[in-house]
């Protein structure tokens, strides 16, 4: 538990490594913030997919798979991913420890220098990226957004998450917008990136059996060897504002028609706490004995006792401060279900929590944290969040502030939480076509 | 317990038959924090005809039971399984297959008292006439979410296209039809004939001792007065030769085609050895020839015949085998069509052995990384040793793989005439 990270800095480059003897693999995860804005949100989204079609060294997408296939199967994925008011671009490498096989002497030093390859030498044409990959990747990214459809569990969520908080930044499409992407050109991608790269602070992180001092030494040599200007450290604040309530009589109510066979209702509810508030613990174990678990009010009333449901769950968005609820009905039962939903929220207000709703919680969200350990990734997720919220949290803290939850802390966060948001996906029926 | 090494991947395995014939395994990884248990009947949802333990004749069920079985197992006349283990703070969930049904949990406290509740539970069937009746609601919403799934109805529609009226092309959960017809009695009769502990395996991964698990184990099922029963009757009809349709289409509200293809399998090799080199070679083949490594994965691209989901997977059991290829496409039948040819020109012509060399490697290196989940050595191990196959000597048998074998697996897979597709299409 007490992880060891080894960090160091030079510039805007913070490289972190955690030796563990845990895992067969070596797992590394570089990522930069940047403000999460609508100018900039597509084409940074469409960045990792270019960046991955070809290197200086290897300027074909396949030669470059190829490349990475050779050492033993080394996977890389890149990708931008909406966190809070930011976005991050990261890029992931995973690669089997040598120690496992006998013939692959230096395989993660290789592994790492190809992936920084894919970070700071692309392949370029007249000093900007290769105008075929960029208008393939653009024709892929427009389908992709076009394509959030497909999934009506999380096209409902994002039809929610942008209609509650319309105008905010958290608002902005994860994959950005389909006419933005016209815009981009294979040089306007290319100063995004060298901007992106210059400007924005690098969190490298590796985990996995490796000797700290000799790899972080390695590593900052070829990060250092790549770089051809400086590295400027972040100047920009990243920090995500808390969702700030609206003042609503009513909450907002939206419903959208599609060809469907099944209702997928979703709600949006502000809360008065969030990642940097010393309420956190207790906002936690709130979404916990609302929707969290199978033993939460939202499972035990809307699918065990009505059953209105296959699913009925909360999730909750910490840096945010908001809590999304979501579940998956019968048309006709709407009404009946949102009036058991809201009933629940009624409950927690006035302190219906028994000492076993609380308990289940409070211990299912420490198995949580110390099942998380398992994963070689989670202390980096947390540094970010730190960073994100302005207040950084170990898994030992979370753990001990979860312990320490009272139902009184629970009913203190309950009654901060309002209703804003309902979204209602239904089908064609009674509508009246012109 | 007997002790079975595997070097290759630097783990060892414990396991014990019980005298009432449940199988054992344990697997320890002292730095992991969790255990993760998981507890398996060979019984999925294509074991919709059998004999019941003590009776003669065949008994018919409707489509989906042993999904429903599996919803109804957490319902006991205590309450809520979910609670039990809540109050370990453990999290459980269970999955069904075609061929099997798995309970589990993980939990990083109170480990052998929620070994107790999971073994417990599932060999304690509670049905009422109205605990199946409520179920039918819940399981009905499960249904209609995969009607609106693309991804799901794409698979189905090939598997109907490859086995037309088999149970192997049935849905899981059955329709909301067949659901309602079930009753508790067909329930206990499920009950009865498939989860005796002969017909079970339970698989513990985690970092306590495998002698404190066995004991704990032993001394569970000992109390618990199970006789051996004999083998099983299965009225499993064979599976067709051809496939019955070789396009199948439906429509979706979804934003762009969505395809799936492949081959089914012609003959399934006899012995699971051979079934594992087979899956094993193929696996190989398809990553050289469609993988993120080939010309033609980024071809179909260019073309616009295929985004970068585009993927393909093989599945072998002692039943069926089948590929199963596609995605998203503008022009589904045309991608369909790419696809084949290419298939068939490499098993006409064979790997190139440079690109077989690169994929093995890649394999190597990336089975590896199913070591560092405890959850996924559990469920696939379980899986493939209930279809007679040892995941873990996966290296060994990667290894000594040649082109040849490859090639080989290839020209037997690739049949022009056991070729299917199926089509989601948007609406008009």
């Amino acid at each position: 538990m007490t992880a060891n990270w080894h960090s160091e800095q030079y510039d805007g480059i913070h490289v972190h490594i955690l030796p563990t003897e845990k895992y067969k693999m070596v797992t590394a995860l570089a990522t930069w913030q940047c403000t999460l804005a609508e100018d900039t949100v597509t084409a940074y989204s469409v960045l990792p997919h270019v960046l991955l079609r070809g290197t200086k060294r290897h300027p074909s997408p396949e030669g470059l798979m190829r490349a990475f296939d050779d050492l033993y199967g080394a996977s890389i994925g890149g990708r931008a991913v909406k966190q809070g008011d930011a976005q991050t671009i990261e890029f992931s490498l995973q690669c089997a420890n040598e120690s496992h096989l006998p013939e692959a002497k230096g395989l993660f030093a290789e592994a790492f220098s190809l992936f920084a390859e894919v970070l700071f030498q692309p392949h370029l044409l007249e000093g900007a990226f290769d105008p075929k990959a960029v208008q393939t990747e653009k024709m892929l990214h427009k389908q992709r957004i076009e394509n959030v459809v497909n999934d009506k569990i999380a096209y409902a969520a994002d039809r929610c998450t942008q209609l509650m908080c319309e105008n905010l930044p958290y608002g902005i499409p994860r994959n950005g917008y389909a006419q933005r992407v016209d815009e981009i050109t294979p040089a306007s991608l290319y100063e995004d990136y060298r901007h992106l790269v210059q400007t924005h602070d690098l969190h490298l992180y590796i985990v996995g059996n490796v000797d700290a001092h000799v790899l972080s030494t390695s590593v900052m040599q070829v990060l250092k060897d790549f770089r051809s200007e400086t590295f400027a450290k972040s100047v920009a604040d990243m920090r995500t504002v808390p969702f700030n309530r609206v003042n609503r009589a009513e909450p907002k109510v939206i419903v959208e028609r599609l060809d469907v066979n099944q209702g997928k209702l979703n709600m949006g509810l502000s809360t008065n706490a969030s990642y940097a508030s010393e309420d956190y613990p207790a906002l936690l174990v709130y979404n916990g004995v609302l929707g969290g678990f199978p033993h939460s009010k939202l499972f035990t009333n809307v699918r065990e006792k009505a059953s209105l449901a296959y699913y009925a769950s909360s999730r909750l968005e910490g840096l945010k401060g908001i809590i999304f609820i979501q579940s998956g009905i019968q048309i006709e039962n709407f009404d009946q279900a949102q009036g058991i939903i809201v009933e629940q929220l009624e409950a927690l207000r006035s302190g219906m929590i028994s000492d076993d709703e609380l308990q289940f919680t409070r211990d299912g969200l420490i198995n949580q944290y110390l099942l998380s350990d398992d994963q070689p990734l989670t202390g980096a997720m947390l540094q970010m969040y730190g960073r994100l919220s302005g207040r950084s949290r170990t898994v030992p803290e979370l753990l001990d502030s979860i312990a320490s939850v009272t139902k009184e802390d629970v009913v203190r966060v309950a009654q901060g939480v309002k209703l804003d948001t309902v979204y209602f996906l239904r089908d064609q029926e009674g509508e009246t076509h012109a | 317990m007997r002790e079975i090494r595997y070097d290759s991947v630097g783990e060892t395995l414990y396991t014990e038959v019980l005298d009432n014939g449940l199988t054992l395994y344990v697997l320890q990884k002292p730095d992991f924090r969790q255990t993760y248990a998981c507890f398996t009947t060979k019984y999925g949802s294509i074991d919709n005809d059998f004999v019941v333990p003590g009776q003669s004749a065949v008994r018919h069920v409707p489509d989906g039971i042993a999904h429903f079985l599996e919803h109804k197992m957490f319902e006991e006349e205590h309450g809520d399984i979910f609670l039990d283990f809540a109050k370990n703070g453990a999290q459980t969930n269970a999955f069904t297959t075609f061929d099997s049904t798995t309970y589990l949990f993980s939990s990083t406290d109170k480990v052998l008292d929620s070994l107790s509740i999971l073994i417990d539970f599932v060999q304690r069937p509670y049905f009422t006439d109205e605990n199946v009746e409520k179920e039918k609601g819940i399981i009905a919403q499960e249904i209609r979410m995969y009607e609106d799934n693309p991804f799901w109805q794409v698979f189905k529609g090939l598997l109907q296209g490859m086995y037309g009226q088999h149970p192997l092309a049935t849905d899981i959960a059955g329709t909301v039809e067949s659901i309602y017809q079930i009753t508790k009695e067909d329930l206990y009769d499920c009950h009865r004939t498939f989860y005796h502990p002969g017909n079970m395996v339970l698989f513990v991964i985690g970092p306590m001792e495998p002698d404190v698990i066995l004991e704990h184990v032993v001394a569970n099922q000992a109390a618990k007065g199970y006789q051996p029963q004999p083998p099983i009757v299965r009225g499993f009809p064979p599976v067709p030769k051809h496939p019955s349709q070789a396009l199948r289409e439906s429509r979706l509200a979804v934003s762009q085609p969505r395809t799936m293809f492949g081959f089914k399998e012609t003959a399934v090799p006899v012995t699971g050895q051979l079934r594992q080199r087979h899956e094993a070679a193929m696996e190989i083949a398809l990553d050289a020839l469609l993988g993120r490594g080939a010309q033609l994965y980024y071809a179909l691209i260019d073309e616009d015949l295929a985004d970068a989901g585009f993927g393909a997977s093989y599945e072998l059991t002692e039943y069926y085998g089948h590929t199963m290829m596609g995605g998203n496409s503008n022009h589904p039948e045309k991608l369909a069509e790419r696809v084949k040819s290419a298939l068939q020109d490499a098993a006409k012509n064979g790997l190139d052995p440079t690109d077989f060399e690169r994929t093995k490697r890649k394999a190597i290196g990336r089975f590896l990384s199913l070591m560092d989940s405890p959850q996924g050595i559990a469920n696939v191990y379980t899986q493939q040793m209930l279809r007679g196959i040892d995941v873990l000597t996966t290296l060994d048998f990667l290894r000594v793989m040649t082109v040849q074998d490859v090639n080989q697996a290839l020209q037997s897979h690739v049949r022009n005439d056991q070729f299917a597709v199926s089509i989601v299409r948007p609406q008009s």
